[in-house]
């Protein structure tokens, strides 16, 4: 991805949002949202990111809900990765069958979060 | 739903927009329109409000640009609407307004509305970092300043000490006068912690006999009791803090005894640890090691007083929810926990709150009260 490509974070928590944005602003443009509600919302009105990057446990909308309806609009074709603390195997299982292309548990690697969106990236080329 | 009973603010004239709003209200919504930003300014106030809503007439986005700081600082939402869809000249003032959007509410009237049902209570703080483009967090310019021409002048002064410590740490063991070591900064950074070596070329070797060592002298020790502890009971009192083990309270003194002998002692420190060589033993003791550390300062990888850099293992356990914000400070030379942890046993938690602490608080003035309390804290002689 080039500096140009966006992401789009969605997570509760501001610190955590802050940190991402922190971490992953040096190679991507970053765009927050609190919950699933605003996502949504900021998606029907932005430009499309190439990466959502959603937490599980959230207000208003959570985000397997977040996923739900995100496949009726026009942006499911962006690829999500869920990036949460709910680190149970049914959880990443729930997550992955409502379209999750990856999963990674906090606390985690911000290197592998990384390599990870460099991976989905590459692999939506082919 | 505040929208029944707190006035709407909308700016501009449109009279699309004002018919959407009453059909959309059932004519319940009182509408304020003000037309100069005293007139806002005063609407706000007066009624707490917490969105606001513009067209896209070149009145209302002049108005609206004028008042950007004000609403930022104020959390006061923005919703524009539009009868096309959003032009860059639109999209620029979006970008200027934290937590601000935009309908063209010819298509999307529904969500329009409905942003305005879910907005007008307190849009938080919380939502004033939403939806916009945050750069790196950058050390603010005094403090940066401060840094460069402490450790600057500092760096000078220190240039012979430092030529006479190589000398001497060449002089014991052949080998490099500094060690790196990979530490996670600012925003998860990763950069080359520079400090006087201390240990010899071949510490992990030694580390093995040491290991030998130890395990000898693990076979030695007496078996740990959970259920007693002869520390407290010989001090009279009941175990503070208790852990619940399967059930039944255990000391925690003596739990963290009882893991330690289970690793085989891993973590034990010992007295005179024979990695260490005879100079590094009187670098550790006055902290000299440290100092080649100001070379990372004056580099601008980290900070004079800042959260601790941690190895990269360390790292990655804390970035969890209620850990991250750490990250979020610089790192520093000295720091809230050096200062403050003087000999008491910190916890993990605690540790964990002062950097939060640091990172919520930080200026150049709360780093010279840091500073001043560290100088005792560096001198203290901790021969472990």
């Amino acid at each position: 991805m080039n500096k140009k490509e966006e992401i789009l974070i969605v997570d509760d928590h501001e610190m955590m949002r802050k940190f991402l944005s922190t971490f992953l602003s040096r190679k991507y443009k970053v765009a927050m949202v609190g919950d699933g509600v605003e996502a949504l919302e900021w998606l029907a009105n932005n430009e499309l990111p190439k990466l959502i990057i959603a937490d599980l446990d959230m207000p208003r909308m959570n985000g397997y809900d977040f996923l739900n309806h995100l496949a009726s609009t026009p942006a499911a074709k962006v690829p999500v990765l869920i990036l949460s603390s709910a680190s149970k195997s049914e959880n990443r299982i729930k997550a992955y069958t409502l379209g999750a292309v990856d999963v990674l548990n906090k606390p985690f690697n911000p290197m592998e979060l990384d390599m990870k969106i460099e991976r989905i990236s590459a692999s939506m080329l082919n | 739903m505040t929208a029944q009973n707190k006035p709407l603010i909308f700016i501009g004239e449109s009279v699309e927009t004002v018919h959407l709003l009453r059909a959309a209200f059932a004519n319940k919504l009182q509408i304020v329109q003000p037309h100069t930003i005293d007139e806002v300014k005063k609407a706000v106030r007066n009624n707490n409000i917490r969105t606001i809503v513009a067209d896209c007439s070149d009145t209302a986005l002049f108005i609206v640009s004028k008042m950007r700081r004000y609403l930022e600082r104020n959390h006061v939402a923005l919703i524009l609407s539009g009868l096309e869809n959003k032009s860059q000249a639109i999209e620029n003032e979006l970008k200027k307004v934290k937590g601000s959007s935009f309908y063209n509410i010819k298509n999307q009237a529904k969500m329009f509305v409905d942003s305005i049902k879910s907005n007008p209570v307190p849009r938080s703080k919380k939502l004033a970092d939403s939806g916009h483009f945050v750069s790196s967090v950058k050390t603010p310019l005094d403090k940066r300043i401060f840094d460069i021409v402490v450790s600057g002048f500092a760096l000078l002064l220190l240039s012979p000490l430092f030529l006479l410590v190589m000398l001497a740490i060449k002089i014991e063991d052949k080998g490099p006068a500094v060690y790196l070591s990979k530490r996670v900064g600012s925003g998860y950074r990763i950069f080359n912690l520079i400090k006087f070596r201390t240990m010899y070329t071949d510490a992990d070797k030694r580390l093995d006999q040491l290991k030998g060592l130890n395990m000898y002298a693990a076979e030695q020790t007496e078996e740990i009791d959970l259920h007693h502890c002869p520390r407290c009971e010989a001090k009279g009192e009941p175990c503070s803090p208790q852990l619940v083990l399967d059930g039944n309270i255990v000391c925690e003194y003596q739990y963290k005894r009882y893991q330690e002998q289970q690793n085989g002692g891993v973590f034990m420190k010992f007295k005179n640890d024979p990695r260490i060589t005879k100079v590094g033993k009187i670098l550790r003791n006055t902290s000299i090691d440290e100092l080649p550390q100001l070379i990372n300062v004056f580099l601008g990888h980290m900070s004079l007083v800042g959260n601790r850099p941690l190895p990269l293992y360390e790292a990655e356990q804390l970035t969890a929810d209620g850990y991250v914000e750490r990250f979020l400070a610089p790192a520093g030379l000295t720091g809230l926990w050096q200062v403050l942890q003087r000999g008491k046993e910190v916890s993990m938690e605690e540790r964990i709150e002062m950097d939060n602490e640091y990172a919520r608080n930080y200026s150049l003035w709360y780093d010279l009260k840091i500073i001043l309390k560290t100088f005792p804290a560096l001198l203290q002689q901790e021969n472990v």
